[in-house]
């Protein structure tokens, strides 16, 4: 059923008391009538007399048209709407209610008097207390929706009331349809005539997505429910500045200047937006108001002292939750990497480790794991291995005893070592040098020209060829071997192998060597034996290689991690315990599992955005003396920024005209009349219809 | 009706006429000024009237033999004729308080004075008897009609105490003069009728039927005749206490629509009457109003005979 609301009463009010100006007009008017002493007032007496009746209802008609505009006019300012009423809440039918709200970050949107998240709650109570002994009830948030129904319907309404006063607004990002899932499966079960969804949701439009509607409409069907939106917030969507993402890149001229990309959603009017680093304001600038998400760069010279973590701040909204966006400027301890040089040559590009020192730092721009540096193969026995964490030794003949030893106390001591062979370093003597730290035994080189060997494809289980080559597969399918050092089948024990050949025999090996590792490649690492250094593919080779030997465990997962999500962490193999302390103080244990090369670990807690420690610690230890191991952050959905509202004839269109009602709510948490359809224009048009016969009646007298 | 030039129009303005506070000096401005214009004598011939018959006798004129008769009894017969040396005129005017409104100008009483004046100006100098009464309910002050110059003073006099006050009752007047007034003569009003027409028109039917020549000189305001109000008035009677609030504006149209029922009410009456009427609008000049006494003057002096009077 349909009623007549008016969404500006005071301005009904005014409006129609205005109706009255006429008569007082009217009155003024005559009471301030020209007097004049007329000889022939006998012909205006007569006169007046015949056309008295005529007269009186004209200017009644006149006087009533005036009234009548100045009526239409004041409804059509108060904007009146008809209103489909959504059905009593207390109705004598016995009746299953679930009330599903939605605690999405974006119902701590402010609109009128307070959060949306807060009207919902009243509301919720409201229900919960107009309950007859007859009537029984759930209550379920979004974000629990992905659980197992959970909503069993009770009766007790002071069960309800509890569990409703420990529901809290959240920082995630859920739809409705799962918790709405859950409620019909739950009013499945009851056996109440009257059964109901009473949904307290902000309509925010990037929450419904339309392939789940259809289900839930079947769902809805099944269980005889019909589904009560109810607005918890204002009709109209406020005005929210937000921080959508934040990507940050290196310079390649100072290694501490970052360019620090920001995408904002800027609010109606200028936005201030700024980089913070602790309590530092590194830059600031500002965002012009745009329909449109608009890009900022800052580049900031981060300073000594300044926490590795930043965040980008824009001035507190009606949504202040995603005025914040957190970013981890990724300070990691950068690779030292030595590259042994086994057949340099006076033209650069002809060097054995020309290559491979481009792929490890691939170009200016890169945000570079590995710092390079080339040295002969006589630097073996002269340098401090100790300072590098990363050893190459590309296609070395000579193995002076001084500088296998040089290469075996590295290893020993948790160095890292990755071999590349060649036509001078074909396996006998490295592996006389070595003896024990290659992850196999070697055969004489063989050529392969007229068929030249492929990658085999098939076979890119290793995390590191996944990550490497997942994606770039087609690149892959092009590389070529026309040399290679055959291993002999002698795998030594806990060697894993990256990637084979395409016959079958492995091309890139790891094992690790007690604290350390070795990494061999039996073939070349220039272009002597194989197109390899010349593919796409080989800088994430080269990269994801040496992230994996060395441990860099702030880098376990790319990509940002939203409110909710789990964090997969990859921590050093010594750390044996872990525990994840939270923005909010609260910590997590975190289970280890033993990896390889890392111990892996994913935390699954993150209620909110902000900072997130992971703490060499046990559960139950203290932390503030733990080692700090990893930090990542964790952001909000910048989907919740988008605060257009669904419209309502959207979910009816999808569900079904009959199985949804609407409504809206008031300050107060009463709901408010329903899904409305606006009459202004219909009043306002209507005055400007009796105002033109008001002009013509006037012409006619 | 012949016009006039519109300097001397310019000069019979009647508030130029009114201006002139000597009646005396008036009435001759506004004769001399329409005369002038209409190159008239002020001096015209007397009137005579057929009396009876008398059997010819020797040296009586041949143009006086009336040879209907001879054809009917084959006796030579004479005319005899009243020899009147003047015409007896009796000037109405109503000094009504409907006279003394006034839109812009002159009043309506200060028009009719003025022409009434002028009138019996010329009238006393063609040596015609003039007398004036002045009504309201009656005839007061009532001067009978005398030929004499003298007399002139005396009706100007009367004249210009004119006051407008009360109420007018023409037809009653009509009555009560029509007792007075024995011989006929020509009966001269100056109202603006704007009482009921009806005993009004019976009354001067009556006056008709006892032989008078009736000119009738229905003077209004422009305004009277236009209705140009356009705001909300209160207009007030100013001869009782009525009064009406109307919006001009809405009763304009009809307003005259009576106007003109009204008028044309008197001159269809006055028409099949064979009573001269005029509708004067004070704004116009006042020559208007000699020139057609001087045209109805003209018929009764070219014609010995006169028609037959209507019946009532």
């Amino acid at each position: 059923m349909f009623g007549l609301s008016i969404a500006n009463p005071l301005v009904l009010i005014v409006g129609v008391a205005g109706a009255a100006i006429p008569i007082i007009i009217h009155l003024i008017h005559r009471h301030r009538a020209d007097v004049h002493r007329f000889a022939a007032i006998d012909l205006v007496l007569r006169t007046q007399k015949r056309l008295a009746t005529r007269l009186k209802l004209h200017q009644l008609l006149l006087l009533l048209l005036r009234m009548a505009a100045i009526a239409c006019i004041a409804f059509g300012l108060a904007r009146p709407f008809l209103a489909k009423r959504a059905p009593a809440q207390g109705s004598r039918v016995p009746t299953s209610t679930v009330i599903v709200i939605d605690d999405s970050l974006s119902m701590q949107q402010r609109s009128g008097a307070g959060p949306a998240f807060d009207r919902a709650l009243r509301v919720a109570k409201g229900i919960v207390a107009e309950m007859s002994v007859r009537d029984s009830a759930a209550v379920l948030t979004t974000s629990e929706g992905r659980a197992p129904a959970r909503g069993e319907l009770s009766f007790d309404k002071r069960a309800l009331l509890a569990q409703l006063s420990r529901v809290k607004p959240g920082f995630g990002s859920v739809g409705p349809e799962a918790a709405l899932a859950a409620a019909c499966a739950a009013l499945s079960e009851s056996r109440l005539p009257r059964k109901r969804i009473v949904l307290l949701h902000d309509m925010a439009r990037s929450a419904w997505p339309a392939a789940g509607l259809a289900a839930l409409k079947a769902q809805m069907v099944k269980a005889g429910a019909v589904l009560e939106v109810v607005n918890a917030a204002l009709d109209e969507a406020p005005d929210n500045a937000a921080v959508l993402g934040v990507e940050i890149k290196r310079s390649a001229a100072h290694r501490r200047d970052v360019l620090i990309a920001v995408r904002v959603q800027p609010g109606r009017e200028r936005t201030r937006v700024r980089v913070v680093f602790g309590d530092a304001v590194a830059a600031e600038g500002f965002a012009e108001p745009a329909r449109d998400a608009v890009a900022k760069q800052f580049r900031v010279s981060v300073q000594p002292g300044w926490p590795n973590v930043g965040r980008v701040r824009l001035p507190d909204d009606a949504l202040a939750a995603d005025n914040t966006r957190y970013f981890d400027v990724g300070f990691s301890r950068r690779v030292q990497a030595l590259l042994i040089d086994g057949e340099p040559a006076t033209a650069a590009y002809g060097s054995e480790t020309f290559f491979l020192e481009r792929a490890l730092s691939p170009s200016r721009d890169a945000d570079s794991l590995v710092q390079a540096r080339v040295a002969p193969a006589s630097a073996l026995a002269r340098l401090d291995l100790s300072a590098f964490d990363w050893l190459t030794i590309c296609n070395v003949g000579d193995w002076p005893a001084q500088a296998a030893a040089a290469v075996r106390a590295y290893v020993e001591q948790g160095g890292r070592v990755f071999v590349t062979l060649g036509e001078r370093s074909t396996g006998d003597a490295l592996e006389a040098a070595l003896r024990g730290l290659l992850p196999c035994g070697l055969r004489p080189a063989k050529s392969f020209e007229a068929r030249p060997l492929r990658l085999d494809l098939d076979a890119l289980d290793h995390p590191v060829a996944a990550a490497a080559l997942g994606q770039k597969q087609s690149d892959a399918a092009e590389v070529r071997f026309t040399r290679i050092v055959p291993s002999d089948g002698r795998v030594a024990p806990g060697t894993e192998v990256v990637l084979r050949y395409s016959n079958g025999l492995p091309a890139l090996l790891l094992r690790r060597q007690g604290k350390g590792a070795v990494a061999l490649l039996t073939t070349s690492v220039d272009r002597d034996w194989t197109n390899l250094p010349i593919r796409t593919v080989f800088v994430p080779l080269m990269q994801e290689l040496v992230r994996y030997m060395t441990d860099r465990s702030d880098r376990g997962d790319a990509g940002d991690t939203l409110v909710g999500e789990p964090r997969r962490l990859r921590l050093p193999k010594r750390i044996a315990q872990a525990t994840v302390v939270g923005p909010d103080g609260e910590v997590e244990p975190l289970t280890l599992t033993d990896a390889a090369w890392h111990n892996t670990a994913a935390a699954r807690r993150t209620p909110l955005p902000g900072v997130y420690t992971v703490k060499a610690a046990a559960p139950g230890d203290a932390l503030a003396d733990a080692e700090t191991v990893a930090t990542f952050v964790v952001n909000v959905d910048p989907k919740e920024s988008d605060l257009a509202r669904l419209k309502p004839k959207a979910l009816e269109q999808a569900l079904g005209m009959g199985m949804v009602a609407f409504a809206s709510v008031g300050d107060d948490g009463s709901p408010a009349p329903a899904h409305r359809a606006e009459v202004s224009f219909a009043f306002l048009l209507a005055a400007l219809a009796v105002l033109m016969v008001e002009a013509l009646v006037a012409i006619r007298e | 009706m012949p016009s006039l030039e519109p300097r001397r129009a310019a000069v019979l303005d009647p508030l130029t006429v009114a201006s002139i506070e000597n009646m005396a000096v008036r009435a001759r401005y506004v004769v001399e000024g329409t005369l002038t214009g209409l190159h008239k004598s002020p001096h015209m011939g007397s009137s005579v009237e057929f009396v009876e018959h008398k059997e010819y006798s020797p040296g009586d004129e041949l143009k006086h033999i009336d040879w209907k008769v001879l054809g009917r009894s084959d006796k030579l017969y004479v005319k005899q004729f009243e020899d009147e040396t003047n015409m007896r005129a009796y000037i109405l005017v109503d000094t009504s308080a409907s006279m003394g409104y006034a839109s812009e100008g002159v009043t309506k009483l200060q028009y009719a004075v003025s022409a009434a004046a002028a009138l019996a100006y010329l009238m006393l100098q063609q040596t015609d008897s003039v007398g004036l009464a002045l009504f309201r309910e009656q005839a007061r002050p009532y001067i009978p009609p005398l030929a004499k110059s003298a007399h002139l003073p005396v009706i100007l006099d009367a004249l210009d105490a004119a006051k407008p006050e009360g109420r007018a009752d023409l037809a009653r007047v009509l009555d009560e003069l029509s007792d007075r007034i024995k011989r006929r003569g020509l009966v001269i009003i100056f109202s603006d009728l704007l009482d009921d027409p009806a005993p009004i028109l019976r009354a001067l039917k009556l006056f008709r039927h006892r032989r008078h020549e009736i000119i009738l000189f229905q003077v209004l305001d422009p305004w009277e005749i236009d209705f140009p109000f356009e705001k909300t008035t209160l207009f007030v009677s100013m001869e009782d206490d009525r009064r009406v609030v109307s919006d001009p504006k809405a009763i304009a149209k009809h307003y005259r629509l009576e106007l003109r029922q009204l008028l044309e009410t008197y001159r269809v009456e006055c028409l099949a009457n064979q009573i001269d009427y005029l509708l004067f609008n004070t704004g116009e000049p006042l020559n208007r109003v000699l020139t057609q006494y001087l045209a109805t003057r003209e018929q009764v002096t070219c014609s010995a005979y006169r028609l037959p009077t209507p019946s009532s």
